[in-house]
């Protein structure tokens, strides 16, 4: 009971902060001097908190972030956030794998990810002929939000406190699965 | 012990189940979200339009931090540079002050010589300033969105401008918000001409800030000449003021743009067709930025 309690107040807190995340891209202040692209931190966030704790990501929240960008900048809707809900479930299935990993290596793991994604994104605007971003701003906006990654792990970690589920609570886990068992 | 363990793997098996079929549901209603909208696409505009004009209070109110942040900074920037902007500024009106003297003078005659030619007097396009609310850029699309929409008389295909400058052109107006799509924006297509070239041509977008000037004879193509719209095509009115002309290292002749696309605050919207104005229109010139400057 108590456990179900606290997903929903970090599910919320999750909503919250892609809602400031979506907020401040929309805000007219340009942080950057010139044209170059701004990281995904939607994309950032979910996969953090994704291999970190799958539970409190709903990807119900994540689409509707992906879906309200995508309304809000001139894409046409839809496909950026098919490729985002795959991704998730991808990070979903395999967050136990992933969350295994040094940090460099999840790091690479999830930059390599959002380049694919991009990449792929891109080429079918290009097969259906819609405007799409050329290859220069694809690598620009890939490599920032790879650069963004670790700082939004950072600030996962410590003032979220989304860790990643520790040897004991994992222990803890499957002992208290076993009881129920039995 | 074993019937239990049974059914809560059987249940784990339905859950598992559930997700899937959703998981398929959502990709697949994605997926044709987008085919509708490429179909659609004068309709689901509009709808996007109405969304946005809906949801951008709610939008606006969560970028507070960060807008609050920025003036702050702003605001000692300024107040770090302010007897220098003192100093220019009183430069600035001293030289102003000239000057409206000899629009006076010019106002005047200009007045006489109507009377003495007995024209009717020309009908100056509807103005109407705006404020940016929303900077909606990505990697490759560029706009912002306007605090004024259809009630302020906005349509479609109004120009923008950042002063004196074109900045781009609305496309999609809701009710209280209007998107103006930038001129570095792929979509964006301007007939210019070339002053004093007699040459024209057709800016295009290509996501670097500064668009491409294309079709234009290769003779004209001399950098530091102004650029200006054509008015071909009706869509913006003649001899707006775009840019400088610059031919970068690629050799692609492009127009650097006077107007401060990524950084626009307020602007002004000019209707397409001179000869007929909205029913808002009261004495022509409207102000609806609360902080913007009023008519006197």
């Amino acid at each position: 009971m108590e456990k179900t309690a606290k997903d929903w107040r970090f599910r919320l807190l999750f909503a919250l902060a892609l809602f400031f995340i979506v907020a401040s891209i929309a805000a007219p202040v340009s942080l950057l001097p010139e044209i170059i692209p701004s990281p995904d931190l939607i994309y950032c966030l979910a996969i953090c908190w994704l291999i970190r704790r799958p539970r409190y990501v709903l990807s119900f929240t994540v689409i509707s972030a992906t879906l309200l960008c995508e309304l809000l900048i001139l894409n046409s809707p839809g496909l950026w956030s098919a490729i985002m809900l795959l991704l998730c479930e991808y990070f979903r299935l395999n967050s136990e794998r992933i969350s295994r990993l040094p940090f460099w290596l999840e790091w690479g793991v999830a930059a390599f990810f959002f380049a694919i994604a991009q990449l792929s994104y891109h080429v079918i605007l290009n097969i259906i002929f819609l405007p799409a971003a050329p290859l220069r701003a694809i690598v620009l906006h890939s490599a920032m939000t790879a650069l963004c990654y670790p700082m939004v792990v950072l600030v996962t970690t410590f003032v979220f406190r989304v860790t990643k589920p520790s040897l004991k609570e994992v222990i803890l886990f499957h002992t208290k699965a076993n009881e129920r068992k039995i | 012990m074993d019937g239990r363990s049974e059914t809560f793997s059987e249940q784990q098996k339905l859950i598992v189940q559930v997700r899937r079929i959703f998981f398929g549901l959502a990709i697949f209603g994605l997926v044709s979200l987008f085919i509708v909208w490429q179909v659609q696409n004068e309709r689901m505009e509009r709808v996007r339009a109405t969304i946005i004009g809906s949801i951008m209070p709610v939008i606006e109110w969560g970028g507070k931090p960060l807008t609050y942040a920025a003036d702050v900074g702003t605001f000692i920037g300024t107040h770090l540079s302010l007897a220098e902007r003192i100093e220019e500024l009183q430069k600035e009106t001293a030289q102003l002050t000239v000057w409206r003297e000899r629009a006076r003078i010019l106002e005047q005659e200009n007045a006489r010589l109507r009377d003495i030619l007995n024209t009717s007097k020309n009908v100056t396009s509807f103005v109407v300033s705006a404020q940016v609310i929303a900077d909606t850029n990505s990697q490759f699309r560029f706009s912002a969105l306007l605090d004024v929409g259809s009630e302020n008389g906005i349509s479609d295909g109004w120009a923008v401008m950042d002063g004196n400058a074109l900045a781009g052109r609305i496309s999609g107006v809701a009710r209280k918000t209007a998107r103006v799509v930038l001129l570095i924006d792929p979509s964006s297509q301007v007939p210019v001409k070339i002053v004093g070239q007699n040459s024209r041509g057709i800016t295009i977008g290509d996501g670097t800030g500064q668009p491409q000037l294309k079709f234009a004879s290769a003779a004209s193509l001399i950098p530091g000449n102004r650029v200006v719209t054509s008015g071909d095509g009706g869509v913006f009115p003649p001899d707006i003021l775009i840019g400088n002309l610059v031919i970068g290292q690629d050799q692609i002749p492009r127009v650097r743009l006077q107007a401060d696309v990524l950084k626009l605050d307020y602007v002004t919207l000019r209707q397409p067709d001179e000869r007929e104005a909205p029913p808002a229109a009261d004495g022509g010139i409207v102000s609806t930025s609360i902080q913007g400057p009023k008519e006197p």
